[in-house]
């Protein structure tokens, strides 16, 4: 008889059982990552800033960036717009001499073929770049972001249409230059997409970065507070091992290390967010190469006495929520684009800077344009800054309304994107 | 964090081939304990935790054993709900009639709270103990925790000691969680190691 009874009480309590497994009882705590420019005074006692140590060691330099070589500088400017191409942010702790506990914090988009599509971030001001990924509540040593440093150029001076895996990488500076260059094209520039500020003149990262890195790839940064080898890792791009708090791998590539007396200490904070600062003042230097009165050679470039002024807050992150008196339209998203290859269309673009921008709403319509949310089917609606459409049918012509909502529920008139799908 | 944990397996091992003699392991009256986890390793969680045993024997020679634990746990070093707390509470009974080892099973809930959600899980706790001498005894417990949307599992593994009394223990080990919900499709897991420290009247 008492058996009977525990078995329905047993029963009984099984399928009463609510809610959603709490993670935080793993000790798991959720970590936002955002980019922001702020000015040393705008932070409170409150946020723990982590500053890189500048670089300021000439031997590591492009041969025309050296000191001997470089000429005058002629203009310090700071950029409107600083895009990077992001394909992963971890954070990590040392364990030991080569182990690490890594946590990754983006939700990453891949295509079919196993290739990760960057995720285009204006780091001038990027709210969310990953939104309540779930890391140990702990005190970590770093972090670490690869990237794309794009630099693809056509003879004609143009960006290269996308890569062999069907996207674009658009990591550069938007710089509103002085008048004298308006009819000279510098080295680094490029032009060609679609939806680019027309008073801005676009450098990609990888011509304004300053560090000689041969035949390798500069797409790691790492800032942590046990970086042994700082500085760049891997400088003459050889294929071999090196190893990365991110990745341990063998290739080209060259990861930059940036060291910082500080640990990242999330487990003070209920909702930890990382703002990523990085330093846009006076980032970009016009030098004249040693020539004067010839403008056509004149070297942009990050700035040489400190090219990566990168730092990290870690603050308590603001949760956002919508009001019923908001009723004005966020902006739409910026330099959107559409590539594709083979049986997929691949959507990029940037999010905008609004502070209330909630997620991106993507209506797809065979045919012709989506004249609202309800003519068409969504098939997309999120924060991650693209899209790859696998689910459509080869040779039909698709039209993508990419409309933006804010966390009050308005949405913005949108943009439209068209392919027909390879 | 491998050192440590490969060290409480050892103590742990240890222990059990020393033990000479079959003791019975009997611990009466009520004991409250406090324990700091680190996950992994910095204190970011802890637990007050009561358990109430009611003994075999108490009516009569057929009355089984029985233990009550309730517990309050938070992610907090200092015990406070800000982040997540939890309230439970499960009965458990001993199927080990005999010697010096006890195994307890159990069924009770619990009341979770996150800055976002409240969670009530059906628990099923299985509980390993072992008391290989009078001042020490080891521990191997899983938590199996029924939510509406997954399930969690916690595995602990300690060692207690009793250097000054039987009425003070000092409990060292470590912990590991396993968490996966069929609802958003995910997989967790986290490990760390615990103190604690718990006196029994």
């Amino acid at each position: 008889m008492i058996l009977k009874y525990l078995l329905i009480f047993v029963m009984v309590l099984t399928f009463a059982s609510c809610g959603p497994v709490p993670l935080e009882r793993l000790g798991l705590v959720n970590l936002s990552v955002s980019a922001e420019q702020r000015s040393a005074r705008s932070f409170s006692t409150n946020d723990r800033s982590i500053r890189a140590t500048a670089i300021t060691d000439d031997q590591y330099f492009k041969e025309e960036r050296k000191v001997a070589n470089r000429g005058s500088r002629l203009y310090q400017l700071t950029p409107e717009s600083f895009i990077l191409d992001i394909d992963n942010i971890v954070v990590y702790k040392k364990n030991g001499s080569e182990d690490y506990l890594i946590h990754e914090l983006m939700q990453k988009t891949t295509n079919p073929y196993g290739a990760i599509i960057p995720q285009h971030y204006d780091l001038v001001h990027a709210k969310g770049i990953t939104r309540d990924a779930l890391v140990q509540n702990s005190i970590y040593n770093g972090l670490s972001i690869s990237f794309l440093p794009g630099g693809r150029f056509g003879s004609n001076g143009l960006l290269s249409s996308t890569t062999n895996d069907g996207f674009y990488v658009l990591s550069s500076a938007g710089i509103e230059l002085p008048t004298e260059y308006d009819d000279v094209t510098l080295d680094g520039e490029f032009q060609g997409i679609e939806g680019l500020h027309s008073g801005l003149r676009y450098f990609s990262f990888k011509s304004l970065q300053p560090i000689e890195i041969n035949n390798g790839n500069l797409k790691y940064l790492t800032i942590g507070s046990d970086i042994t080898e700082n500085w760049v890792q891997n400088p003459n791009g050889e294929f071999g091992e090196w190893v990365s708090p991110l990745i341990s791998t063998t290739g080209n590539s060259v990861a930059l290390y940036l060291a910082s007396d500080s640990s990242i200490d999330v487990s003070a904070y209920k909702n930890p967010e990382l703002l990523l600062n990085w330093d846009m003042q006076d980032l970009v230097e016009i030098w004249d190469n040693g020539t004067p009165s010839d403008l056509r050679d004149d070297i942009v470039t990050f700035k040489v006495s400190d090219p990566f002024p990168v730092s990290l807050v870690i603050r308590e992150k603001s949760i956002k929520k919508g009001t019923s008196s908001d009723i004005t339209a966020p902006s739409n998203v910026n330099i959107a684009a559409i590539a594709g290859q083979n049986t997929m269309n691949t959507l990029q673009w940037i999010n905008p800077r609004d502070e209330d921008f909630k997620e991106v709403s993507i209506i797809r319509k065979a045919g012709g344009a989506p004249s609202d949310p309800t003519d068409g089917e969504e098939v997309y609606r999120g924060h991650i800054p693209n899209y790859v459409d696998v689910s459509g049918i080869s040779g039909t012509h698709y039209y993508y309304l990419i409309q933006t909502v804010d966390y009050s529920g308005n949405y913005s008139s949108g943009v439209v994107l068209d392919q027909v799908q390879p | 964090m491998k050192k440590c944990l490969l060290s409480c397996m050892i103590l742990l091992i240890g222990a059990s081939m020393f033990s000479a003699t079959a003791q019975e392991i009997e611990y009466p009256g009520i004991k409250v304990s406090i324990t700091e986890f680190g996950y992994p390793l910095i204190p970011n969680a802890s637990q007050f935790d009561i358990q109430i045993p009611m003994w075999r024997g108490l009516w009569s020679d057929k009355t089984p054993e029985l233990k009550f634990d309730v517990w309050y746990r938070a992610i907090s070093p200092y015990f406070l709900p800000d982040i997540f707390f939890e309230v439970g509470i499960v009965p458990s009974i001993n199927l080990l009639k005999e010697g010096k080892s006890k195994l307890f099973i159990g069924f009770g809930t619990a009341y979770s709270q996150t800055s976002e959600h409240i969670s009530v899980p059906a628990i099923i706790p299985i509980e390993y103990r072992y008391a290989p001498f009078d001042f020490m005894d080891f521990n191997l417990s899983v938590q199996n925790m029924i939510y509406g949307e997954g399930l969690l599992s916690e595995l602990i593994l300690s060692t207690s000691f009793h250097p000054v009394s039987d009425t003070i223990s000092i409990e060292v080990g470590g912990s590991a969680n396993v968490a996966f919900s069929w609802e958003e499709q995910y997989v967790q897991y986290s490990y760390g190691i615990l103190l604690g420290l718990g006196y029994r009247f």
